[in-house]
């Protein structure tokens, strides 16, 4: 630790680690704001901490001579019993699955040769011509959590096409309360949309224009709501939904 | 499924590790980069906890205590490879092999042969604290260490990545301002 900085490098790292009680952040939140030394020492620390994240959050898939394996041993003997019992017990596949990127496993809706409503996991869900992945991410709700959900699961799904080489197109389509995340006045996740934005050609960010809309009208403002520069519009983000699924987009509720 | 938990001793359990087996994997492929011994120790562990179910007398505690009998497989995993030597001053041998064909992997290969080259005990604390956002009190309890030796690890990890890396374009974020402010996004 050196004598002449005021605040040590473990200090910094407990701070961004966000361990510190109430009053020594806040004495040095004051520091930073002042210290422009510090302050880039902090953005350092951060920008690793969001490195390592990034350097795993694809770690190779296990070789498929482990995937294949059950629980235990123990486990492998129930399943085995199972298996004669009852035949290939769907159950047990989900060891399998639980190997693959977990993003892939969530429902997906579609719409089949016949123009009927199809459900099936993101991954099962059928190829749109010429082999391009494309989903529209549909969010209504503004739960912080969710807000997070549908980021955090675009850039799954980016991050895990991109590394199986497949082309993919991300629609994130916000109406209702999910206008909070594409919102500049209210959205807790500005630079993480913004960071999505460039590094991601294939995410597009869309706003429904009535929802705005209504918006405005129910709380009295005189404009419509300002979104983050990243975002568009679309004039219904139902009519929007329908016009995809149509085109052979798989849908994907957040 | 209703089948499965008659034979099944403690199926929430049971279904916990399996909600949890993509954690441990990346936390165990962040300390050994193998693929297939990641993938061993994971199911050691996942083994483990079944048969020590006992031993779990918080349940919110589940976490911490997966990592821990993660880190004595890890440990036990070194020590029959290296036997006289410390095992948290072990640094990995070699790296996967290099996916250098786009940018991503370009960035993933840099970083991770970065946290190749640091001693295990400074690696595993890193990845605890940045991968699963771990407390130090909660490192120091999956690893025994005291608190002060977390702390110590984890700036000298810190300082040993942002020495290598330094000299990349990637500690510079895209379109960083002149003067840097740090601002929590979550």
């Amino acid at each position: 630790m050196s004598t002449d900085r005021p605040i040590s490098d473990e200090q910094l790292n407990a701070f961004v680690d966000n361990q510190l009680h109430q009053d020594e952040k806040d004495q040095i939140l004051a520091i930073l704001q002042q210290d422009e030394d510090i302050s880039r020492r902090a953005c350092e620390t951060r920008r690793l901490t969001e490195l390592v994240q990034h350097a795993y959050s694809l770690p190779p898939a296990a070789p498929s001579e482990h995937q294949s394996r059950g629980l235990s041993r123990w486990g492998q003997a129930v399943a085995a019993c199972l298996l004669v019992v009852m035949g290939a017990s769907a159950g047990w596949l989900s060891n399998d699955r639980l190997h693959q990127d977990p993003v892939m496993n969530i429902d997906a809706m579609y719409l089949d040769d016949e123009k009927a409503f199809q459900n099936a996991s993101l991954d099962k869900a059928p190829t749109t011509i010429s082999g391009e992945r494309k989903i529209l991410l549909h969010l209504s709700s503004d739960d912080p959590q969710k807000l997070e959900a549908a980021l955090d699961m675009a850039e799954q799904m980016l991050q895990s096409y991109r590394a199986r080489h497949v082309p993919v197109k991300v629609e994130l389509v916000a109406n209702a309360g999910g206008l909070d995340l594409l919102r500049q006045d209210v959205t807790p996740f500005a630079q993480r949309i913004e960071d999505l934005y460039m590094e991601y050609d294939e995410l597009t960010f869309y706003a429904c224009h009535t929802a705005m809309s209504r918006l405005m009208a129910r709380e009295g403002l005189e404009d419509l709501p300002t979104l983050m520069p990243e975002a568009q519009t679309t004039a219904n983000a139902l009519e929007q939904i329908l016009s995809r699924l149509q085109q052979g987009w798989v849908y994907v509720s957040v | 499924m209703k089948i499965i938990s008659i034979f099944s001793r403690n199926p929430e359990l049971r279904k916990q590790l399996e909600e949890n087996r993509q954690r441990l994997y990346r936390i165990a492929f962040s300390w050994c980069h193998e693929a297939a011994l990641a993938d061993d120790l994971v199911q050691e562990t996942m083994e483990k906890a079944l048969k020590k179910a006992g031993q779990l007398r918080d349940k919110d505690a589940l976490n911490t205590w997966l990592y821990t009998i993660m880190n004595n497989c890890w440990r036990d995993h070194l020590r029959r490879r290296k036997d006289t030597v410390d095992i948290d001053e072990v640094p990995f041998e070699s790296d996967e092999s290099p996916e250098a064909d786009n940018q991503r992997h370009q960035v993933v290969t840099q970083v991770r042969a970065a946290i190749a080259t640091l001693p295990n005990g400074q690696r595993q604390v890193l990845t605890l604290v940045d991968l699963e956002g771990c407390s130090y009190i909660e490192v120091a309890t999956i690893l025994d260490v005291p608190v002060g030796t977390v702390m110590s690890r984890l700036c000298r990890a810190r300082r040993a990545l942002k020495e290598r890396l330094l000299n990349t374009d990637l500690m510079v974020q895209k379109d960083a301002p002149a003067n840097p402010k740090l601002r929590r996004i979550k």
